[in-house]
């Protein structure tokens, strides 16, 4: 049998003068099995050594020792190992790439509806934001937030922040600034108003899509009207919640507001006492005949019905 | 000299695949993307998407000068089964690994990684079972 040297014959060491005795990559040095010749070093392929010639058209390149390849492979695919086991476990931890990955849920603890998170990314965009701009509206997913500042010269900007908190601003537009400075946004008014969309109105927190902080003023008389609204996509009908900008007076969007259910309840029982006093007058009082008198009673009576379903309407709300 | 050699070019050779395994994969798991232009981008590129990219062809050069400098055929094998096995590995974990999102393709994932499995699988096998090859070949 030939004998092995590093992996190869004896016999395809000849005329690589010196191989023999110089070791291995990464294995113990290997008994020399043979004089080394004179003139070692020579480069690879050199015929011009002294020991056993070969013809040039012969000799082979010089070799790596398969103990060196293995153990070069063993530790390129350990290092290869370490590298995508830190990238996957960075990825994994990465709220930016949770997001991409839908596991960013609204209750989640890496959910901007979280108060301290939302807080951390309005503070951020308020650092970016020009002197004095005013928020013209928010739009607030789980994993991402958009802001539309404004400043005092009409110049809107929209900044963006990702689940990681990230804020990146652009250009957005002009118009006459009628938002709210940073101050009068609470971050815990949208976990608030879901909170309360969910146990007054039966919406699901997994079915949000986005909440929207809206900001303007009446077209009547200058007065802010500003709100909060969470948008659903289930159930088809009846998803939209509505808040006022502290977050009280969650209702459905379209149903009135807490002012509006006030007054309608005020005119019910002003109608109500009115239509009962005329019920008691028409009862008492002398009438030419008893049908137009029962004719009267029936139409109080159920101009009365319409005023306590009103009044019991406006209060439910 | 020739110690020196080797092991200059296996380093430039496993560093040369690794960065490449590396910028594929995050290619790969970021997708479809475009930056610069006329036109609003509906998916804008990650920063470093172009170096990635570069680096990812020079690093094919890169291998060869590797192999160059070692003057080893086994290295040039090595090269070959580390590199297409390496991509192998990297598709399949892009595909299949625990931070793959939904929209990752296993149908992609498995062609890829069974397609260069199957080129440097040999190719690894042949470089590190030298010994036996030898005394076969004898």
């Amino acid at each position: 049998m030939m004998p092995i040297v590093f992996g190869r014959s004896r016999d395809d060491e000849g005329g690589i003068p010196g191989l023999s005795g110089t070791g291995s990559f990464g294995g113990s040095p290997a008994p020399s099995l043979r004089k080394p010749a004179p003139g070692g070093g020579s480069a690879p392929g050199s015929d011009s050594g002294s020991g056993p010639q070969l013809g040039a058209s012969t000799a082979r390149p010089w070799e790596a020792g398969p103990w060196t390849i293995r153990l070069a492979t063993l530790a390129f695919f350990a290092v290869f190992a370490f590298v995508f086991v830190t990238e996957e476990q960075r990825r994994l931890d990465d709220p930016v790439q949770k997001a991409a990955r839908g596991e960013i849920s609204v209750v989640g603890r890496d959910s901007l509806f979280d108060p301290a998170r939302l807080g951390r990314a309005l503070a951020g965009v308020e650092r970016q934001s020009p002197r004095g701009g005013t928020v013209e509206s928010i739009r607030l997913t789980p994993a991402s937030m958009d802001v539309v500042v404004a400043r005092p010269d009409g110049a809107q900007f929209e900044f963006n922040v990702d689940a990681a908190l990230k804020v990146t601003k652009d250009d957005y537009t002009a118009g006459a600034p009628e938002g709210l400075p940073f101050s009068r946004i609470e971050a815990t008014v949208p976990a608030k108003l879901l909170r309360v969309s969910e146990r007054k109105l039966g919406l699901k927190p997994a079915h949000l899509d986005y909440v929207l902080l809206n900001t303007s003023r009446s077209s009547f008389d200058g007065s802010r009207d500003d709100s909060w609204g969470a948008y659903y996509s289930e159930p088809p009908l009846d998803n939209d919640a509505t808040a006022e900008l502290d977050g009280t007076d969650v209702r459905l969007i379209g149903t009135p507001d807490a002012k509006t259910r006030a007054a309608q309840r005020a005119s019910a029982r002003s109608s109500i006492k009115s239509l009962r006093d005329a019920e008691r007058r028409v009862s008492s009082a002398p009438f030419p005949n008893e049908a137009m008198r029962k004719q009267s009673l029936t139409q109080i009576r159920q101009a009365l019905e319409r005023a306590e379903k009103t009044l019991q309407e406006a209060g439910r709300r | 000299m020739k110690q020196l050699r080797v092991a200059l070019g296996l380093l430039i050779v496993g560093g040369c695949i690794l960065f490449a395994c590396w910028a594929l994969f995050d290619l790969v798991r970021f997708g479809s993307c475009a930056s610069g232009g006329p036109y609003v981008s509906a998916r804008e590129c990650a920063p470093g998407t172009g170096w990635k990219i570069g680096g990812l062809t020079f690093s094919i050069f890169g291998v060869l000068i590797g192999v160059g400098i070692s003057g080893s055929p086994r290295v040039g094998l090595a090269a070959w089964g580390w590199g297409f096995t390496g991509l192998a590995a990297t598709f399949l974990i892009a595909s299949f690994g625990p931070a793959a999102g939904p929209d990752a393709s296993a149908a992609f994932g498995i062609g890829m990684g069974t397609l260069f499995g199957a080129m440097g699988l040999p190719g690894l096998f042949a470089a590190v079972a030298g010994r036996r090859v030898a005394r076969r070949r004898n």
